[in-house]
């Protein structure tokens, strides 16, 4: 397989894993994307091994391991950071998991009124007692947003510092 | 000298265009297997091919 082709492949799976994020979203179901996302990681290291005409040398494997080193250095500060922040603003209110399940007022006809608790997971967020729970969502976004542009500014910088930018020499 | 380009070295060698004109322009080390294979390329020793600073 030509590299074209792969890096074509890899567009599409880009954009089917969005609209299945956003499928996701609109049936209010994690398992759509989670199911994607390691479907998609499997495909693209199979699809990868199939690439005939991409070289790769020493000087290219040694800017990617710089590059990934450099890039799980500063994510795992950032997520550190983020989510260490996110834990104490979670436990300073009441938790949404103790039981996992949640309660939902009993049939009105029947006379012995109270709520009955039905089992469920992931517990639906409506029922979750977190005050803006959007804003999770939302640093989580910013989060893999923030990793990317962190990828692709460092593969800049060592693609800069172990080779010639702009040069093309004969 | 040798009527060379960076794209035949490269292909011989088994290395991208990029790597011989980073080595070229000292901005990338060879390690010690391709510096061998440059200076076996062209007869000569690792001395005569690369200066230690």
């Amino acid at each position: 397989m030509k590299k074209n082709t792969f890096y074509i492949i890899c567009g599409l799976i880009a954009v089917s894993l969005l609209l299945l994020f956003w499928l996701s979203i609109e049936f209010s179901s994690p398992v759509i994307i989670a199911v994607s996302v390691v479907l998609a990681a499997v495909i693209f290291f199979v699809v990868k091994q199939r690439v005939t005409d991409i070289v790769q040398d020493e000087r290219t494997i040694l800017i990617d391991m710089k590059t990934a080193s450099a890039t799980i250095k500063t994510s795992v500060v950032l997520f550190l950071t983020v989510n260490l922040s996110m834990i104490v603003y979670v436990f300073s209110g009441p938790l949404g998991f103790h039981s996992f399940a949640y309660s939902i007022p009993r049939d009105p006809m029947i006379l012995s009124e109270g709520y009955e608790f039905v089992p469920y997971f992931p517990v639906p967020p409506e029922t979750i007692p977190i005050s803006e729970l959007g804003l999770f969502a939302v640093l989580q976004l910013i989060m893999i947003v923030a990793a990317l542009f962190i990828y692709v500014g460092f593969r800049f910088y060592y693609v800069r510092k172990f080779g010639v930018w702009g040069e093309d020499e004969e | 000298m040798h009527d060379l380009t960076q794209d035949a070295l490269a292909k011989e060698l088994g290395v991208t265009r990029q790597t011989i004109l980073a080595i070229e322009k000292g901005k990338y080390d060879p390690s010690l297997e391709l510096a061998f294979r440059i200076s076996r390329y062209f007869h000569t020793t690792v001395e005569e091919v690369f200066l230690f600073d």
